[in-house]
Formats: C-alpha cells, structure tokens, sequence
C-alpha cells in the first residue's frame, strides 16, 4: 500500500496534513503523542473519513474515497481503537457476520480463529462485550481475520491491556506475519511497535515527519526523546 | 369475569396487534438509520386504500393485505432509492423531505378515495363468532391477533436468527465499524426501509379492516406510531410488542369510560416514561 500526501479533516480542523507511507509485506508501525491524527489515518485508509486530498493506492488500485465495505472487501482488515465490538452480538455472530468465504483452503473461518484464541471458543454464546479486555481484542482481531485480508489495520491494540496481555497479543500478530498477513500498527506503547515493526514512521501534527527501518529508530534515544518523550 | 371486560380486553389486544404491526417498522428503520419517517402515518392510509380499491373489486381481503403490504414496500424502497439517501445524516432536511411526502400522500389519497370514512369489508367465512370461555367475539379480530403474533415471531426470526439480522443489529450498534468490516450498510438500509414500508403497508389494511380509513388519519395514526416506539424504546421490538400492549389497553378502556380523553390517555404512559427514563422502557440510550 502506498499513501501520498494524504489530507484529511474532522469538520474543519485539519487533521491529516500530508500523510506519506508504505507498506509492503511486514509490519509498520506508525507512533506519534496523541492527537497527532494516527487513528485518522488509518480511518482516511478505510474510507471512514474520506480523505480531501492525496492518493491511497492498494496492490496497483486507487482506494480513495471508495466506500468502507468496498475497501474491506479488497483486503483490507480494520480492527478499530477501542475495539468497537458490536453490544448486541455475540461472540459467535461477530465472527459470523463478517465472515467472507474465499473457496481457498487455508482461509480463516471462524472455526480457524477459534484455534487460534481457544478462549473464545468457551464464550461463543457470550456477548462480546462481556469479555474480558484481551478477550475482547482477539475478538476484534478475529472479527477481521475472517474478512480474509491481507493486511490488517491495528488501532492501538495494547490499550488499556494488562503486561501479560499485551505479551499474548505480540504473539498472536506474529502468527498473523507467519500467516503471510501484513500489519500497519498504530501505537501508543513502543515496545510493543519495537516488537513487531520492520519499518517505523513518526507522525507529528498529521504529517509524517521521519520514516526509518525500527532497529534505527529505537536505538536513537535522543530521537525518541524528541519524538515521543520517551 | 365480566363479559363487558372480558370483550374490553380482547378490543385492547386487536387494538395491540395494530400498534404492533404499525410500530415495529419505524422503530426498526429508526434504530439502525437514525431517520424518523413522518410519513409512516401515510404510508398506512395509502396501504389501507390500495387494500380497500382491492377489496372493492375482488372481494379478496386476503389478496387486499398482500396488494397493500406490497405496493408500500415497494413504494418505500423506492422513496429510499431515489431520495431519501441522498440527505442520508441530515435531520432536518429527512424531517421536511418525509413531511413534505406525507403531504402530497395525503392529498392525492384524497383526491382518489374522496373525503368519506372507508372500511374494508371483511368476508363472512374470516368473521365467524367464536365463542371462547362463553364470551362470544368476532373471529376476524382473533385473525388480526393472529397476524400480529406471527409478524412478531418473523421479525424475530430474522432479527436474532439471520445473518441479515445480525448485519442489522450490529448495524443498530455502530454503523461505522459495521462498514468498516465488509458489510454494505447502504443496502441493508434500503432493505429494512422496505420491511418497513411493508409493515406500514400491512398494518394500513389491517386498521382499516377494524376500523376505519379517512382523511386526516395519517396525522392520527403517525401521534400513535412515535408515542408506541418512544415508550418502547427506539429500536427495540421487544420494547415495541410491550408498548403496543400497554396502549392498547389503554386505547379500548378509555374509549369505554372516558371516551373524551382517549386520545390523551395514551401520551400519559409516555410522559411518564419520558420523565423516568427518556430511552423508553427497553430502549437503549442513543
């Protein structure tokens, strides 16, 4: 995926102001404080705040301003901040609803995700919104596994997780890479973009304004320092 | 118990299955769309004359309750086609497109089916007195219950046992995250203002069956659709069969003791829920 100077606004406030990235086979992660239009980003990407300007092309195809369920349906996964289950399903009817059959063998179905979050396969007739927090998150994941994407949006998968949580979910993105799944994370929690990301872009006021490989970026204090403050 | 009664509460539930039937599609469409259709009133003066043109040269009531369910979903869908998505969000310019429409349904309806109260004629073989318990009651009314019930029990089915259904709650839930994952919201939009639209449509020759159509009653009959989803809660059907229980009630004994006030007893359940709990009784807050 390739985004070119991308602009985007909530209302009238300027959110995005010059997006650039890649993705290609990996795992990005884009880190920034708060505020700085990281979730816009990948919401403009998903066609829910339709970007103003700039050009979003995925696999050779122009996705701008195309409509959410199309850009899903090319590919594209999106496991929301703050997970967004929906109150009124359950566990089972999330992985139900969004499921889309591709007729290849090694396609994630809801009996696949099951494997690979056994837990949910306890509370199947649960509420999502019953579960606890990392129940919870594998179940948004799992929600856009079964779109059968090939790369998958990450909104701020480790908030308000527990240590050893958050450990599970860094496992449970690198089967995903191991699956052949793409990632573009967004991040508050450095460690976990330091354990997952290949690349690394910095997002500061809605522009991207420093791109390097993770290693670089990470053992560069007095960039994060400036960066991030930490 | 007193036959008097007894037949009160069997006019309140007759009366209920209306409600039901007439409210069920508008707080459906309003849960997951967030329109409140203000011509839903005249949706169901549409359906019930078209019900009533039928009758009038079939003799087929049956066939009158297709004919007018129909002709108003397919009406609906295309009302949602060609309008009304186009102010998709926008609450005031939805309100004077739907008032606007009620109006010119009005006044056509007027102009075809003239100014004076109309009742479907009901055939003699779906009105046979049934005498249950020793309270004698027309059957046709048990009929209408039991149109009611098995539109409860459909819209359930699809509602908690379909993957439609499904889309739709989670629809309900959050629109955003819905369309996010793959599901075309759009769509399920136009669908389910259609399965409004019919229900309208079914409930206008039902009502006008029991009682009767005439100019104005759209007006009459809207009041009674938003006082049955606000009790209930918007959204929620569940909240929609308990309200329409309630009013009908309601609706049969005032008409019996206080005939004057009947159509003000009905907003006093609502203003007190409105008071206690503004999301209505099984309503979620929105």
């Amino acid at each position: 995926m390739v985004v070119t100077n991308l602009h985007a606004y909530y209302g009238k406030s300027h959110v995005l102001q010059g997006c650039n990235l890649t993705v290609e086979q990996g795992c990005v992660a884009v880190l920034g404080r708060n505020g700085m239009g990281k979730t816009t980003l990948l919401r403009s990407i998903m066609g829910l705040t339709p970007p103003r300007s700039g050009d979003i092309r995925w696999r050779g195809q122009e996705i701008t301003g195309k409509k959410p369920f199309v850009i899903s349906s090319m590919g594209i996964g999106y496991v929301p901040q703050g997970r967004r289950l929906f109150p009124s399903l359950s566990v089972e009817e999330h992985l139900m609803l969004t499921f889309r059959r591709t007729g290849s063998a090694d396609a994630w179905t809801p009996q696949r995700v099951y494997d690979l979050f056994p837990e949910l396969a306890n509370r199947r007739n649960l509420r999502g919104t019953r579960l606890s927090g990392g129940e919870q998150q594998m179940l948004a994941i799992g929600r856009a596994l079964v779109t059968n994407p090939f790369l998958i949006l990450l909104d701020e998968p480790s908030e308000g997780l527990a240590p050893v949580v958050i450990e599970r979910m860094v496992e449970i993105c690198r089967e995903l890479r191991k699956a052949g799944i793409s990632i573009l994370l967004v991040e508050q929690n450095i460690h976990v973009a330091a354990a997952l990301a290949e690349r690394i872009y910095i997002l500061v006021s809605g522009m991207t304004v420093y791109e390097s490989a993770a290693l670089i970026f990470l053992k560069d204090l007095e960039l994060r320092q400036k960066y991030l403050g930490v | 118990m007193d036959t008097r009664v007894a037949i009160l509460i069997l006019n309140g539930l007759t009366q209920a299955a209306i409600f039901f039937v007439l409210g069920s599609g508008l707080t459906l469409a309003f849960g997951l769309m967030r329109v409140i259709n203000l011509s839903h009133g005249a949706f169901y003066l549409l359906g019930g004359y078209i019900g009533y043109s039928v009758v009038h040269a079939t003799g087929n009531w049956p066939l009158a309750l297709v004919a007018g369910g129909l002709s108003i979903a397919l009406f609906g869908f295309l009302f949602e086609r060609t309008m009304l998505f186009r102010v998709r969000g926008g609450d005031l310019p939805q309100t004077l497109l739907t008032i606007a429409l009620s109006m010119i349904i009005a006044d056509v309806s007027l102009a075809i089916w003239g100014g004076h109260p109309l009742t479907l004629n009901v055939p003699a073989y779906l009105n046979p007195r049934v005498t249950i318990l020793g309270i004698t009651y027309p059957g046709f009314r048990y009929i209408l219950m039991g149109i009611g019930v098995f539109i409860a029990l459909s819209l359930w089915l699809i509602l908690y046992k379909t993957k439609l259904g499904a889309a739709v709650r989670a629809g309900v839930d959050d629109r955003e995250t819905v369309s996010a994952l793959g599901v075309n919201i759009d769509a399920i939009y136009s669908l389910v203002f259609a399965l409004s639209a019919l229900l309208v449509g079914l409930a206008g020759v039902l009502g006008g069956s029991y009682l009767q159509l005439s100019p104005g009653s759209d007006t009459t009959i809207l009041t009674y659709s938003l006082v049955i989803i606000i009790l209930g809660g918007m959204g929620s059907l569940l909240g929609t069969i308990v309200s329409s229980l309630i009013l009908g009630q309601l609706l049969s004994f005032g008409l019996a003791y206080a005939p004057q006030y009947s159509y003000f007893l009905i907003f006093v359940p609502m203003a007190i829920v409105l008071a206690i709990r503004p999301q209505g009784l099984f309503g979620t807050e929105v």
